[in-house]
């Protein structure tokens, strides 16, 4: 029985996401994936004033940003 | 031909995003007319990952020279000094930054995360994130105070969130054509940081007769109590508009002072900091009394037109 590791990359998530494979005798037994960035921004945003979100979020990602402050948006306009 | 890798540690990529919007000069203008090769950008090349690997190999080695090396984010030293909260295939990327530092010309940070830290290093700093030489206001990041590079210069700052399109390419031109820049305190080029956002704010009637608001959505001064740090952030934001026609404060929103090595600083960022009736932070060297007595002429003197916000920004 052959076990081969396989590390991918994915052209996504600006790098910052991994798939690992886990082959044995050409069939994938094992895969995940590794998140291989942790900034923290969940534990960044508490006690800040709830307002300042609409300028943290958005730098979780330089290309959805504006996904993220939209979503801040609307949590604010519910609260 | 002036070589140039680009690297993301802890990022969002919103310099990346920033520098396709540059005009004058573009990327691409960079490319064909500047002497800049490419070899790397994480979101702009199309080599495989293997090329990849070979090209750090061939230029760790020195079989490839690097002209200039930028890195995009802060510099992630989390858990316990090793750098693992932002690897590749299980390398912190903290030592490839340090690893292709030492064959670089040059060393750029590009953005406020990689010049001292920015949004990810605000309290409670959850992954230990660092600038390349600062860590906020603090000289010594990644690299000592000392630390210069191939070409002798220390690590240059820059700063913003995202740096703006022209800081970037115009920096990047200049190096490539072999120039020295002078550096601020903040090793910020003094080209690009030697104006405030406040010169070209179009609301600057309403600042010079002291009329604010206190509520977005509206026309007037953001100032004294909305937080705006434009008259003590250093950027050319409201000079060379991003995309050619926009800033924070044409867009109806107080400068967040993103350039600062604090940014973003701990208060909230829409309110002013006071002390009774005085902003905590007041531009730079000026004299507290004076400068709230002139506010109170000002406000005196302050023509119906601007009162009632008939003037558009």
């Amino acid at each position: 029985m052959s076990r081969v590791e396989l590390n991918i990359d994915l052209n996504r998530v600006e790098g910052d996401l991994e798939f690992g494979l886990t082959l044995e005798d050409n069939l994938v037994v094992e895969a995940r994936t590794r998140g291989t960035l942790y900034r923290g921004f969940e534990q960044i945003m508490i006690g800040r004033d709830p307002r300042d979100a609409l300028v943290i979020t958005p730098r979780i990602c330089g290309i959805c940003g504006t996904a993220h402050l939209y979503s801040a948006v609307l949590a604010l306009e519910h609260a | 031909m002036a070589s140039l890798f680009w690297l993301q540690t802890g990022a969002c990529g919103g310099d990346s995003l920033a520098i396709l919007s540059a005009a004058s000069p573009s990327l691409e203008q960079l490319v064909d007319y500047h002497d800049v090769e490419l070899l790397w950008h994480p979101s702009f090349s199309h080599a495989s990952r293997r090329q990849y690997d070979d090209l750090l190999q061939r230029i760790l080695s020195g079989d490839q020279p690097l002209d200039i090396l930028c890195i995009e984010g802060s510099i992630v030293t989390a858990p316990n000094g090793t750098g693992l909260n932002d690897s590749y295939q299980g390398k912190a990327k903290m030592v490839m930054v340090q690893e292709l530092a030492a064959k670089a010309g040059c060393l750029v940070a590009v953005g406020t995360c990689a010049a001292y830290g920015g949004v990810h290093a605000a309290p409670p700093n959850p992954s230990d994130c660092i600038g390349l030489q600062f860590d906020q206001a603090s000289p010594g990041g990644l690299f000592d105070p000392d630390w210069r590079s191939a070409r002798g210069m220390p690590v240059i700052n820059l700063a913003g969130c995202p740096a703006h399109p022209h800081t970037m390419t115009q920096t990047i031109a200049a190096l490539a054509a072999g120039e020295s820049l002078e550096l601020d305190h903040l090793q910020r080029p003094k080209t690009f940081f030697s104006t405030i956002v406040h010169q070209g704010c179009t609301r600057n009637e309403y600042h010079e007769y002291d009329i604010e608001e206190t509520e977005v959505g509206g026309k007037a001064c953001m100032f004294f109590n909305m937080g705006c740090q434009g008259p003590m952030t250093a950027a050319i934001c409201n000079s060379d508009l991003w995309n050619g026609r926009s800033s924070k404060t044409r867009a109806g929103v107080p400068c967040f002072g993103c350039t600062s090595p604090d940014f973003p600083r701990a208060q909230s960022l829409f309110d002013t900091e006071k002390v009774g009736e005085v902003p905590v932070i007041l531009p730079a060297g000026v004299d507290r009394a004076k400068f709230m007595a002139y506010k109170g002429l000002a406000h005196a003197a302050a023509p119906e037109r601007v009162k009632k916000r008939e003037m558009e920004p």
